[in-house]
């Protein structure tokens, strides 16, 4: 096996790892995605891996205003007109396949990854 | 060699050029606001078009027992609400889909789930919005009129009695019914390769994930919200449903007020905190979901290992967790 072949070897392997890397880049098992939804519209899309500080989001719903919250670690809701108070009660959601439903109010949070991997299929509670 | 490196490029350039020509798989996911709950479909296939068609006649299909099964409103005049009003005015010829629904009640095993709680219910329902317990006396009255399941069905004319007073409430059944027709709808789709029905924790799955891995349901810590107690590995063509007094109540003095009644006492069950049954029918899923959450722990678990197909995860006050013995191999808990 001649020099050259050695070197030919080493660039097929090198464009197999390109290629492999450019398949598999989005892959990001850690990354969580907040998407906000209000009455079946996407308000707003939040990287959580980017949020620096806690932060408050006021949306505009049919009895006032529904007040969430997020952080880098998940979202919650903090407080909302609704009569129950359900969407409340869920708590803090932390991990990608995880909802918070707001239904009185029509506001949904979705906690998802980015990647094609996500840890959960569904959560079930 | 140079066979040996001749061999290595073809090898790799197959390999590059399939990762390029290879059949793209899409997901398409819709979430609606149906029967108090969030409704998702997420339906996998290869042309994302007729996934938005698919996945829209599955909300169809839910939407339509929905609908009939709704006792707060009215929305056609032969459903659920305009029978409960029929009370003791003799039979009532109702919607087919209800009536099949029905049908399906009656040949369900334990009476323990009295399906005509409706003025207990209805009760609850009215005292949550004022964060008040109901007086015994009240209670005592509601429960009086329910009816341990007495409606009688006419096959030939397609029509329920309900005696006077009482009113039918199909909580205990009737997302995981709608789960089973929206997955019926879905399956007949041939654009539709796999997917997941979600209707607020009435699961329902529909073919092999893409990339040949068990689909991973993970269940929710009943006490620790942002904490899981485990992940369950479910096959295609099964179904899970989950009760708990941990999203539907609210605290008076510190006791807790669920929405899972004890048909015997009028209150809320007190034996589990949260129920989770497996099973091949999202309707039967439901029913069991909420019978074992009604029913002391022992009793529970003796009908989980009768009842034939059907395994359930079942937590009691003081956080012991049983695990029917189907579930051992594809129950991870969490660590």
């Amino acid at each position: 096996m001649r020099k050259t072949d050695y070197l030919l070897l080493v660039v097929i392997c090198l464009v197999a790892l390109a290629g492999y890397l450019f398949f598999h880049s989005t892959d990001n098992k850690t990354a969580k995605l907040l998407i906000i939804q209000h009455d079946n519209k996407v308000i707003e899309r939040v990287d959580l891996e980017k949020v620096t500080a806690e932060t408050r989001l006021d949306v505009p719903v049919q009895d006032g205003t529904l007040t969430l919250m997020y952080d880098k670690k998940g979202a919650w809701v903090e407080s909302s007109p609704c009569p129950e108070k359900l969407c409340i009660h869920q708590g803090k959601i932390t991990r990608a396949g995880q909802t918070i439903a707001c239904l009185p109010e029509k506001v949904l949070l979705t906690l998802t990854t980015p990647g094609k991997e996500a840890e959960f299929d569904a959560i079930i509670r | 060699m140079r066979k040996l490196v001749l061999f290595v490029i073809t090898i790799s350039s197959l390999l590059i050029t399939g990762c390029f020509f290879q059949q793209k798989t899409y997901n398409y996911k819709d979430t609606r606001f149906l029967m108090d709950t969030i409704v998702e479909i997420t339906v996998y296939g290869e042309d994302e078009a007729k996934l938005r068609s698919g996945s829209t006649e599955g909300f169809v299909a839910f939407k339509g027992i929905a609908d009939v099964t709704d006792n707060y409103e009215q929305h056609q005049d032969n459903d659920l609400f305009a029978l409960n009003k029929q009370a003791g005015k003799g039979p009532f010829v109702v919607d087919k889909k209800l009536f099949t629904l029905l049908t399906a009640t009656k040949k369900l095993p334990y009476g323990k789930i009295d399906l005509t709680l409706g003025p207990v219910i209805n009760l609850w329902h009215e005292n949550s919005k004022t964060t008040t317990v109901p007086s015994k006396e009240a209670v005592k009255a509601a429960l009086a009129k329910c009816g341990d399941n007495s409606y009688t069905l006419d096959e030939a004319a397609g029509s329920v009695t309900l005696p006077a007073h009482t009113a039918m409430d199909l909580g205990a059944v009737a997302k995981g019914y709608a789960v089973d027709r929206a997955y019926d709808a879905l399956k007949k789709d041939p654009a539709i390769k796999a997917a997941l029905i979600n209707a607020g924790g009435n699961i329902k799955i529909l073919g092999k994930k893409q990339d040949g891995k068990p689909w991973r349901i993970g269940i929710q810590d009943p006490r620790h919200k942002d904490k899981m107690i485990g992940t369950l590995e479910i096959a295609p063509g099964m179904s899970l449903a989950t009760s708990g007094d941990y999203q539907r109540y609210y605290e008076v003095n510190g006791v807790r007020y669920h929405h899972i009644i004890d048909p015997d006492t009028g209150y809320p069950a007190r034996n589990a905190i949260s129920t989770t049954a497996v099973h091949a029918s999202a309707f039967l899923a439901d029913y069991y979901s909420t019978l074992l959450f009604i029913l002391p722990t022992k009793e529970a678990e003796k009908i989980v290992e009768s009842t034939e197909g059907l395994e359930a995860i079942i937590i009691n006050p003081e956080g012991q967790i049983y695990v029917s013995p189907g579930l051992k191999n594809i129950f991870k808990a969490e660590k």
